[in-house]
């Protein structure tokens, strides 16, 4: 090999040993895993939190996966496709934290949440300018009662959906 | 009107140079590098990677930041700026700049693949679709791509081979293509790097890189030089034939006193029709005379046949001087000149300037090839110097002897303890090189100036 | 579009008065769908797209208008070209709507509730004498909502990618959104919060921060993740109260 190949090996072999270096120093403990699988012991689902007032903290959390407010710290394995299905969000700036979370839903309640650590401020998210208006405050997403004339909610098209629409607001008592 | 050589003084030689200079350099360089991948630490969250996806994104993230470093170090080491000549020296120079072209082609292309796919892995879809999400997402991505694909052409050229397929001249100013990737990947650097998109230390400290980059280069380049020359106002006073294609070119001009070491080289711009479009490096092949400079040149093209034809009072533009082919830079009370063909002109000059005591050899196929004899043999009087001439081809058992360790001991016994100044065609000197290992000599004792600035 | 509608007119007005002006109403809401609808062939929209020269109406002048100022209010983000061909769907059903209800208001009528597509705009009081209450579809239990908006003059738009099949596209990266599963905007004009909540949901998570910046409108945001955020200014009620009968 010439002398100017060997060089270019090194320097290739060096590059790759300090990336290694690098990313592992900041890596999460436990092995790095796809994005869609995930390893875990089941448990119970909440869908409910306690009501908070404050924003939550812009702290990112240290520790791997586990994000203060939110219902699910450790993963479950995926629900059926049929019933159920993953959503794993895009990060984005957000000043909640630096946080993308993997969610797993079956049968329309959220029965896993895994929060994954990204750093914030991507450069791929949009950059919009500076806030000025007050945040949106977090609350509880709970079911409410049924006490309203008419309801606001992305397309109906589907006949389970009108159905239970009509049956909700039978419930409310319109009809 | 001739110019005769005047009997002068004997010239000391100069004070040593301070051998530090490349560790200083190299060591700036590791530092500023440590803090461009500072500015990724500091901004990526520990136990932040998590999946590979997001693993490979960062990995292209640390490989952009080196790759964009490298680059703009490429352009500093160019930028011919006086600092990084006198700590470095030319022919380090060179030597730095080709292996580090190679390794930031390494780098650009390993930062894009891991960046691929990362953000492929992250957004759960096929490479291919990945590049079109990833072009029409960022607008300075595609100024990234161009600028990525002339510097894999440039790195093509680069290649030994192709770069002896081409005229010089042409090869050199494909190369200036290299401007362009530094121009290209301006925009993407500070519109997509994670660490550089938004006021932080990251941005500030490329900010400050990118200044102290141009600025280099436009001092080095433009200032420097439009000065140097308004000072010393080159002009060829007389064209001296020494030989069947050999020439000597006396320039005349102000302030030459010390305007350069024996040993280092110009790059001259001859303007005169046909010869002004472009710069080729010479060295002084005499000492720097208060009046004049003198260079020694063999027509090997068709620019350097043309010198031969030059007419007095053409005005001269000059780069320099560079290089570090000087006696400051000996390490040894004694030293050993080897010169083959025209490599005799800075080998000439510096046997003025070098302790007393020095050998030559000058290798030369025929006699006729031989020039500048009756200078060189009265410089060895002076100097109590001795000439020890190597005649005949390649293949003739006194020149494959030289190229030997055992055949430079018999010429030269104590070659081990002697700087070893050489110049020559590039075979040659490789060869004299693995020679002198053989004969004991050390690697830093041995001194070389390459014609391929 | 394809979506039920439903008018409701409470103002004591002569009921033959009152059906002349549902008739009216509905009139305007299929003449939209004609006009509007990109699954019908012989639309002016779908005219468009084919690139038949078609005489653009004063109605397809005006909504593209005001599409072309959200996409410069939403940076973007609300695209009619998104999917590559015209759809101002995303504006024009809540733009209908308050049209439908402009009218009404200018008939007399001023206390109705109009739902068509799942966008609101109520005014006035219901038959409860109390003003509208108009609940927010519960993103991920299906049968049930998980907000109640009181007002006497609201606009309620939601945009959401909770329905099987139905995505909001994501303009610069040209894939499905992620991030935010539901948005509701409520404010004065129902076409307008149609647009922001799209843009809103075509933004992901980042639209949750946007949407503090936008002026005159107040939201409701429910992420991929199940979190609830309102604005201050939401008017919502507070507490629970049993389903009645």
């Amino acid at each position: 090999m010439s002398p100017d190949l060997r060089r270019l090996v090194l320097a290739a072999a060096g590059l790759f040993a300090g990336l290694t270096l690098l990313l592992s120093l900041k890596s999460a403990p436990g092995a790095i895993r796809a994005p869609e699988q995930a390893r875990a012991q089941p448990r119970t689902p909440t869908p409910e939190k306690p009501p908070t007032t404050q924003p939550p903290t812009a702290e990112p959390p240290t520790a791997a996966p586990g994000m203060t407010a939110a219902p699910g710290v450790t993963p479950t394995p995926l629900a059926s496709p049929v019933s159920g299905f993953t959503y794993t969000g895009d990060s984005a700036y957000t000043e909640f934290g630096y946080v993308t979370v993997q969610i797993t839903v079956a049968n329309g309640r959220i029965i896993d949440v895994v929060a994954v650590e990204l750093p914030g401020d991507e450069a791929r998210s949009v950059t919009l300018s500076a806030r000025v208006g007050p945040i949106l405050r977090e609350r509880a997403l709970a079911a409410q009662g049924a006490d309203f004339d008419t309801v606001s909610g992305a397309t109906w098209t589907s006949e389970a959906y009108q159905q239970s629409l009509r049956s909700a607001l039978a419930k409310a008592g319109r009809t | 009107m001739t110019w005769t050589e005047q009997r002068r003084e004997l010239r000391r030689p100069p004070e040593k140079h301070g051998r530090g200079g490349p560790v200083l350099f190299a060591a700036l360089g590791w530092v500023g590098l440590a803090l461009a991948l500072l500015a990724w630490w500091t901004d990526t969250p520990a136990g932040s990677i998590t999946n590979h996806g997001e693993l490979f994104v960062q990995g292209g993230r640390i490989t952009g930041l080196i790759a964009g470093y490298v680059l703009l170090f490429q352009v500093l080491l160019r930028s011919r700026v006086e600092f990084v000549e006198r700590l470095v020296g030319a022919e380090r120079i060179t030597r730095w700049h080709r292996d580090l072209g190679g390794i930031l082609l390494l780098t650009v292309l390993t930062h894009a693949a891991l960046i691929l796919v990362g953000y492929t892995v992250l957004d759960r879809t096929n490479p291919v679709a990945e590049v079109g999400i990833l072009l029409s997402e960022y607008e300075d991505l595609t100024s990234a791509v161009v600028a990525t694909a002339i510097l894999v052409a440039v790195g093509l050229l680069a290649v030994r081979a192709v770069r002896a397929a081409l005229p010089y001249e042409l090869w050199r100013l494909l190369h200036a293509a290299s401007y362009l990737v530094l121009l290209l990947s301006y925009g993407h650097q500070f519109a997509n790097g994670q660490q550089l998109f938004r006021p932080s230390f990251g941005r500030y400290y490329w900010l400050l890189l990118y200044l102290g980059v141009v600025g280099c280069l436009i001092w080095g380049r433009v200032v420097a030089p439009v000065l140097m020359n308004r000072r010393h106002e080159f002009r060829v006073a007389q064209v001296v034939r020494e030989g069947p294609d050999t020439v000597s070119l006396y320039l005349t001009g102000r302030d030459l006193h010390g305007a350069a070491q024996a040993g280092q080289f110009y790059r001259w711009r001859f303007l005169a029709p046909g010869l002004w479009w472009q710069s080729h490096p010479f060295s002084l092949s005499a000492a720097a005379h208060p009046q004049w400079l003198r260079l020694t040149v063999k027509a090997v093209g068709g620019h350097t046949a043309r010198l031969r034809r030059l007419t007095p009072g053409v005005r001269v533009w000059a780069q320099g001087p560079m290089g570090s082919f000087t006696a400051s830079h000996r390490t040894r009370p004694r030293a050993l000149l080897v010169a083959a063909g025209i490599g005799i002109a800075p080998i000439r000059a510096l046997l003025e300037e070098l302790p007393l005591k020095t050998v030559v050899i000058y290798r030369a196929r025929t006699f006729d090839d031989v020039v500048l004899r009756e200078e060189l043999d009265r410089l060895a009087e002076e100097r109590n110097a001795s000439i020890w001439y190597v005649i005949g081809s390649r293949d003739e058992p006194a020149s494959r002897a030289l190229l030997t360790g055992r055949g430079l001991l018999q010429l030269v016994p104590d070659v081990a303890q002697r700087d070893v100044y050489m110049c020559g065609p590039r075979g040659f000197v490789d060869a004299l090189r693995a020679a002198l290992r053989q004969a004991g000599v050390r690697r830093r004792q041995v001194h070389d100036t390459l014609f391929e600035f | 579009m394809g979506t039920d509608a439903s008018v409701e007119i409470v103002d004591p007005l002569p009921p033959a008065r009152v059906a002349e002006l549902m008739d009216e109403a509905f009139a305007l809401l299929h003449a939209v769908d004609a006009r509007f609808s990109t699954y019908r062939g012989d639309s002016e929209v779908s005219q468009l797209n084919a690139g038949r020269q078609v005489e653009v109406s004063p109605d397809m002048r005006e909504v593209l208008s005001r599409c072309a100022a959200l996409w410069n209010r939403t940076g973007g983000y609300f695209d009619v070209y998104a999917t590559g061909r015209l759809d101002p769907s995303g504006f024009v059903k809540g733009w209908a709507v308050q049209v439908v209800s402009d009218r009404l208001l200018a008939a007399g009528a001023a206390n109705h509730c109009v739902n068509a597509g799942g966008d609101v705009r109520v005014r006035g009081r219901s038959g409860r004498g109390e003003p509208w209450r108009v609940a927010v579809r519960h993103p991920f239990e299906m049968d049930q909502v998980c907000c109640v908006l009181a007002g006497t003059d609201l606009a309620v738009a939601t945009s959401g990618v909770y329905e099987r099949g139905h995505h909001v596209l994501d303009p610069y990266r040209g894939g499905p959104a992620v991030g935010l599963r539901s948005v509701t905007v409520v404010g004065p004009d129902l076409g307008e919060a149609d647009g922001l909540a799209t843009a809103a949901v075509a933004m992901g998570r980042a639209g949750l921060d946007w949407l503090s910046t936008v002026e005159g409108y107040a939201s409701a945001v429910v992420t991929d993740d199940g979190r609830l955020f309102c604005s201050d200014d939401l008017p919502l009620v507070e507490g629970d109260r049993t389903a009645g009968g």
